[in-house]
């Protein structure tokens, strides 16, 4: 007996049905999402300051997680390069000992000039605190420092690398740890003085780097000193490099931090610096 | 890319190590982790290293969660790669 064979044909003509697990997917993950970011946003602090005091003591109670992949690295530099890049710090200490020492005299002068005329608030002495991340750890040029609501940091604080170098001011605060946003930040922006006297608008570009813009006639050299405007001493940049094109009614001036940012180690956090708070 | 416990771990490890090393291995991790479809670990790896690294400043401060919005970014262009490139055959393009 003859049957017809049976025959399974497809015709799609380029119809296709949405995937519904597709669907149920993205809605799913929409409402996960915004569950996840509603409750975080509330616990947002509290959170990060107990990510951090985790990774401190990691980091400082092993302190080779970071350090020996760091390292990893290291192992592949060529000794000739080690070896020329050690001659020249070498002499390069040498040359800051030499213009260091005289420094601290002149600072314990100045200091002491200031409370003579009735400024005791001249020098300041501030909080230690250990740096816990850094950059390239830390992305938007942040550090993660080691003390907080523990020793009575605030929000707005001005945070040095030792004595007068500015840095940048403490923007989070945890209960045992802080977070500095140092003054080279990408896109932040803030007003400082060009040796001491001419204002200029510094803006941060990422990875310790800053630059500004002043009038073409302004008196500016390589390794001036751009400060905030206060009777502490202190220096928040140096002036790195000079642009200036011919027939042009500016300068553009390359600063950098007046402290190496990927290799600090200890800051001080300055309680009662500036006027803002 | 299929799923595959291998890059799982290494997503994971990329999240675990950018706050100790490099912060940019956590946005490797929440890329792999989204494009092997591990989806859990690319948000939540996204909202805990937004957790860490706090809020960007300056022109991206409201963003608020940036890593977090670039693993669902991720996840979406992993899902519409798979939809309209990957699994696209010969017999739906004539």
């Amino acid at each position: 007996m003859w049957r017809e064979p049976e025959r399974s044909v497809h015709l799609d003509f380029g119809v296709r049905r949405r995937p519904r697990a597709v669907s149920r997917l993205f809605f799913l993950l929409a409402l996960f999402a915004i569950i996840a970011l509603v409750a975080v946003a509330f616990f947002r602090q509290p959170a990060g300051g107990i990510l951090w005091r985790g990774i401190g003591f990691v980091e400082n109670n092993t302190g080779f997680v970071g350090a020996a992949i760091r390292d990893f690295g290291a192992q592949f530099s060529a000794k000739a390069i080690l070896a020329e890049q050690n001659q020249e710090l070498s002499r390069r200490v040498a040359v800051l000992e030499a213009r260091n020492a005289d420094r601290d005299v002149l600072y314990e002068q100045n200091i002491a000039l200031k409370k003579q005329f009735g400024r005791p608030d001249a020098s300041r002495s501030g909080i230690l605190a250990a740096v816990i991340s850094r950059p390239p750890a830390t992305p938007y040029d942040t550090l993660v420092i080691d003390t907080g609501e523990n020793l009575a940091v605030i929000t707005g604080d001005f945070v040095s690398a030792g004595g007068g170098a500015l840095i940048g001011q403490i923007t989070d605060v945890y209960s045992t740890t802080a977070r500095v946003t140092l003054f080279s930040s990408a896109g932040n922006t803030y007003q400082a003085l060009l040796r001491g006297t001419t204002p200029v608008t510094v803006t941060g570009e990422g990875a310790g780097a800053l630059t500004a813009k002043v009038p073409a006639g302004t008196e500016v050299a390589v390794g001036d000193a751009i400060s905030f405007p206060d009777i502490a001493a202190n220096i928040s940049e140096i002036v790195a490099a000079i642009d200036a094109p011919e027939n042009n009614s500016f300068k553009t001036l390359y600063l950098r931090l007046p402290a190496n940012i990927f290799t600090l180690q200890f800051v001080e956090i300055l309680p009662s610096y500036g006027a803002g708070h | 890319m299929k799923k595959n416990r291998f890059i799982f771990w290494l997503a994971f490890a990329g999240v675990v190590a950018a706050p100790f090393v490099y912060w940019p291995l956590g946005v490797i991790g929440i890329v792999l982790a989204a494009a092997s479809e591990y989806w859990t670990l690319s948000i939540l790896g996204g909202v805990i290293l937004d957790v860490l690294y706090g809020v960007p400043p300056a022109n991206f401060h409201s963003v608020f969660f940036p890593l977090t919005l670039f693993a669902i970014v991720a996840i979406v262009i992993r899902i519409a790669s798979e939809k309209y490139v990957l699994k696209r055959g010969r017999e739906e393009t004539l």
